[in-house]
């Protein structure tokens, strides 16, 4: 579904990602997990073509991101929906205009008698229901995620990008941030691509977890052989999240 | 056009020449980014009739328009004032201050009108533009419209530019109207000049070649706010720091072109 094929990206001197290479599979949950700086969000961007690699290519399909043209872009991007960090809602618009703006604005657009119908649905999911009169800076950091999420889904899209979508959560939204993460993935067979430090979150919902490190993939596995590994950037990242290698992990789960 | 852009990234210059070359070569670009920005603006034009464009087009006349009318007022009222009372100080030593009105009028309209509206709408709404934009690209709400397939220049930057082309020329017609009658006050409490006979000069010299001169240049000054303004929002960086800075550069390259630009304006009309 997505490819990275020795993809590298420089930000003048800096390299911030060395020739990595991966591959996500069509409705899979991928978190890409690693110390702050190591390029996880830079990789995200690469798949929608906010940023453009120095080298490598970079495909959705059968579409080469990497080097397409601007007119191809939004027909390439209209198959994401995208979490940014900061919500990245639009502050003078309300909840529901936020949400509805891809359905009025975008190539998604639709028939104004269906759009109510589509928000409500996109709000309900989020459990946002009753929110979407509100405006953006009369929310929690948690529901504008949720609401920066459900603008994402509003659409339908194939693949949905989450970058960091439970950083500076409470645990309890960030669990529901994750409930709801799978429940999409189950129901409607969206691929997701997580950018994350929340450990918890990436073995509990990942079908595949990748850690980048100084510019390189230095583990790409499932949640299960991933707590086992013995590589030591990984190890490093997991015990200073108090994650073991002796079952502690299942356990924490139960 | 895609406005989310990576910053150019150029090798560390080996001589003071080529730090000239590659410092040139950036302005080139900036340039060239917002003469596209400006032209995408236009092109998306063509959508300025639809319900939310419309909408927007009027929401952006309101807050830069008549919410600067206040100021405009109390500048180009104490404007005509002025002038009135330096040329009609002069004016008097050869016992010509019935003229005041003419001249008063025929500097407004040439020339203090348009600039003295462009300036304050740079400093009001073009930093406010500015501002506002370079806040968005910083909480990648740019980015986000971008991959929600929502072009930034049909959906932020035309609204605004179709507004400033509006009202910049109405709001300079406004301030000559304004400073006209700042100078009448003058005439009439410290040169004694008669409410009557200043305004027969003044609308005597009122030629209609020097309102079309004014309102071509007031709407060149609408055009150059907003390109600049919104130019400087894309091109934000490094957070609040860099909404300042942007604020700052968007306020600064306004003043400098609205001169620059009034005068040629002005020299190829007379």
């Amino acid at each position: 579904m997505i490819r990275f094929v020795k993809v590298t990206k420089s930000f003048g001197r800096q390299t911030v990602l060395d020739e990595i290479s991966f591959e996500i599979q069509k409705g899979e949950i991928f978190s890409i997990v690693g110390p702050s700086g190591t390029g996880k969000s830079v990789s995200l961007k690469h798949m929608v073509r906010l940023l453009t690699p120095t080298s490598g290519e970079v495909w959705v399909g059968d579409d080469l991101v990497s080097s397409a043209a601007t007119n191809d872009l939004p027909r390439i991007r209209s198959r994401f929906g995208y979490l940014f960090q900061s919500s990245a809602l639009l502050a003078w618009m309300t909840v529901f205009e936020n949400v509805a703006l891809p359905l009025r604005e975008g190539r998604h657009r639709a028939p104004d008698s269906t759009i109510c119908d589509r928000v409500q649905d996109a709000l309900a999911k989020v459990g946002l229901e009753d929110a979407g009169d509100k405006y953006p800076a009369d929310l929690s950091g948690g529901m504008q995620k949720r609401a920066g999420l459900a603008r994402a889904i509003v659409t339908e899209p194939e693949i949905v990008l989450y970058d960091e979508p439970t950083s500076g959560l409470d645990p309890v939204t960030s669990r529901r941030i994750d409930d709801l993460i799978l429940d999409l993935n189950e129901r409607l067979g969206i691929t997701s691509v997580m950018v994350t430090h929340d450990m918890h979150s990436a073995l509990s919902i990942s079908n595949r977890i990748a850690m980048l490190n100084a510019g390189h993939v230095a583990l790409l596995a499932t949640p299960n052989d991933f707590v086992q590994s013995e590589v030591p950037a990984v190890r490093g990242f997991l015990d200073a999240q108090y994650i073991t290698q002796k079952g502690s992990w299942e356990q924490h789960l139960s | 056009m895609m406005i989310t852009r990576e910053p150019l990234s150029l090798p560390p210059p080996r001589s003071e020449l080529q730090r000239l070359g590659q410092d040139c070569l950036l302005r080139l670009v900036e340039v060239g980014r917002a003469t596209s920005i400006c032209f995408g603006a236009f092109a998306a034009m063509r959508y300025a009739l639809t319900t939310r464009s419309r909408r927007e087009i009027v929401t952006q006349m309101y807050t830069g328009g008549i919410k600067s009318l206040p100021v405009v007022t109390v500048v180009a009222v104490f404007i005509g004032m002025i002038l009135a009372l330096q040329l009609g100080v002069e004016a008097r030593v050869y016992n010509q201050e019935v003229l005041v009105g003419s001249a008063v009028m025929a500097v407004m309209l040439r020339e203090m009108g348009p600039f003295m509206s462009g300036l304050v709408l740079a400093a009001s709404v073009g930093a406010a533009m500015a501002a506002q934009i370079g806040t968005m690209t910083i909480n990648e709400e740019i980015a986000a419209l971008e991959i929600m397939s929502i072009d930034p220049l049909r959906f932020l930057v035309m609204p605004r530019m179709v507004a400033m082309v509006i009202m910049v020329p109405l709001l300079s017609f406004y301030t000559c109207m304004m400073g006209v009658l700042g100078g009448a006050v003058v005439g009439y409490t410290q040169l004694s000049v008669p409410w009557r006979v200043y305004f027969q000069n003044a609308m005597d010299f009122a030629a209609n070649r020097a309102l079309y001169v004014g309102m071509l240049k007031a709407l060149f000054f609408g055009i150059l706010i907003t390109t600049i303004a919104c130019y400087e929002g894309f091109a934000t960086k490094r957070g609040a720091v860099g909404v300042g800075i942007a604020t700052r550069r968007c306020v600064i390259s306004c003043f400098l072109l609205i001169l620059i630009t009034g005068y040629f304006v002005t020299r190829f009309f007379y």
